[in-house]
């Protein structure tokens, strides 16, 4: 199989899952085109059929070594190395609500708890998750709207 | 963590009224998780082992975690490149492959990390948030809980060409994370008033167990259920995953099967995941072929089965790194 077919066969999926990683356009991009250059310098010895793992193995692969430089090269910096605690049970009914909220998608949920819990702008949701910001403040606005159904607030 | 921002409008402000205290107790509880990139990566198993076995664990024991990675899944399954930057890409990867010179074509970590650093750090988000994704992959038991002795596997640079894989020190295992309890529309609007739904007042004490997390007691119960409601998406879906979670991951498929057969839109990503999941950790052949669909599809677990693909598949045969 030539080259070109097996990157038009498998680029998107290879892309998406960089970009799951980094959310970065431009290094998911980059991710990418490393791992078919790595394909393209193997074509010989690479079965097709291990295609799209063997692609995707290369992303992740160089995804854990760029985390390895960040770490030396910022000498363990906040980002890095966050105590992670274990979160406590949900402690209240708004929590419970986002979490288990009927009617309510995961996408919904994340709306809510980047917005309202973690303080982001709708552009800054927008760019971290690849939704439009249409598509953010309508997720916004319908959970807003279940919110009010379920709390009784804002009613009039 | 940040404090709520003065943008939020008026309809914010109104639906939001009153909740204040409560969304400063939420910030505070969440305030030392993971951020977000972290959980990104985790959840693509692209962290080192360390690190990515302390997120892991988080993400199994934080039910917020799993509820931003599980949108942030759902978000992304629509991402792509469109057909100008795909050329583009595949235009670039083409001029610097030309020159067949290993070390003119080796990729440039010094070029990449400058990019990826502010990725990382990212902005102001670094020291507050936290969060992230879906689905984390390892070698672990039925619980997804990872083996004792069992270490995230890769960590380090492809064999060299030509060099098979190392065999896996024990059979990988998808490692899946706990689903949360929600109900399909038709469930929730069966005759009209939920307090008076028999089918819902039947399906608590299931639900209770699951919740519980005693999944024998789940597995009994909802296997009562589906006994008498065959076609509910709601009973064959957790029936199948209690099943998962108690260690029967051969008995969980025939349950998920029939979950994918009433062809629910709601729960179909979960389904078609877990039961990808099932089949692998029983050893089926087809479960390949599943999550490779599901990486090329659109589902909010793509991303979380193109990283089961990356463990379960040999390990590129690459020359070492310069």
């Amino acid at each position: 199989m030539e080259f070109e077919s097996l990157y038009r066969e498998h680029v998107q999926a290879v892309y998406r899952f960089a970009l799951s990683i980094t959310r970065r356009k431009d290094v998911a991009e980059d991710l990418t085109s490393e791992a078919f250059l790595a394909l393209n310098r193997e074509m010989a010895s690479i079965d097709p059929s291990q295609l799209p793992a063997w692609l995707l193995t290369v992303v992740r692969n160089r995804a854990r070594n760029l985390w390895r430089h960040q770490r030396v090269e910022e000498r363990y910096a906040i980002e890095s190395t966050p105590p992670v605690t274990r979160s406590a049970p949900p402690a209240s009914a708004l929590e419970e609500w986002i979490l288990e909220g009927a009617g309510l998608k995961p996408v919904h949920r994340m709306c809510v708890m980047l917005r309202y819990v973690y303080g982001m702008t709708r552009a800054e949701i927008s760019a971290e998750t690849g939704l439009t910001d249409i598509q953010v403040k309508g997720h916004l606005q319908y959970a807003l709207s279940l919110l009010r159904k379920a709390h009784g607030v804002g009613q009039g | 963590m940040s404090q709520p921002r003065d943008d939020w409008d008026d309809e914010e402000r109104d639906a939001l009224d009153g909740l204040e205290g409560e969304l400063a107790g939420i910030r505070r509880r969440h305030a030392d998780d993971p951020s977000l990139a972290l959980l990104r990566a985790a959840a693509a198993d692209a962290l080192p082992p360390d690190e990515q076995a302390r997120v892991t664990r988080h993400l199994q024991d934080s039910a917020w975690s799993r509820a931003l990675v599980d949108g942030l899944g759902e978000a992304g399954a629509n991402d792509r490149l469109d057909a100008d930057s795909e050329q583009r890409l595949f235009e670039r990867i083409m001029r610097e492959a030309r020159p067949a010179a290993p070390e003119r074509v080796a990729p440039r970590p010094a070029a990449l990390r400058p990019r990826w650093r502010p990725a990382m750090t990212f902005g102001g988000l670094a020291v507050a948030a936290t969060l992230l994704i879906a689905v984390v992959i390892s070698r672990s038991g039925p619980d997804a809980t990872p083996a004792p002795g069992a270490a995230p596997s890769g960590g380090g640079e492809p064999a060299a060409a030509g060099t098979p894989a190392p065999a896996p020190s024990a059979p990988v295992r998808i490692a899946f994370i706990k689903p949360e309890v929600r109900l399909s529309p038709s469930a929730l609007t069966w005759r009209g008033d939920p307090s008076a739904n028999p089918f819902l007042r039947e399906l608590a004490p299931a639900f209770d167990a699951y919740r519980a997390g005693d999944y024998g007691r789940a597995v009994a119960a909802f296997d009562r259920l589906a006994t008498v409601y065959p076609d509910s998406i709601d009973v064959r879906f957790y029936q199948g995953v209690s099943r998962m979670l108690a260690g029967d991951e051969a008995g969980a498929i025939a349950p998920l099967e029939a979950a994918a057969r009433l062809g629910d839109a709601t729960f179909a990503d979960d389904v078609s995941w877990f039961l990808a999941v099932a089949q692998q950790r029983s050893g089926r052949p087809d479960a390949r072929g599943r999550l490779v669909e599901l990486c090329r599809g659109r589902s909010r677990h793509a991303a979380a089965a193109c990283a089961a693909l990356t463990q379960i598949d040999p390990a590129p045969a690459l020359p070492p790194r310069r």
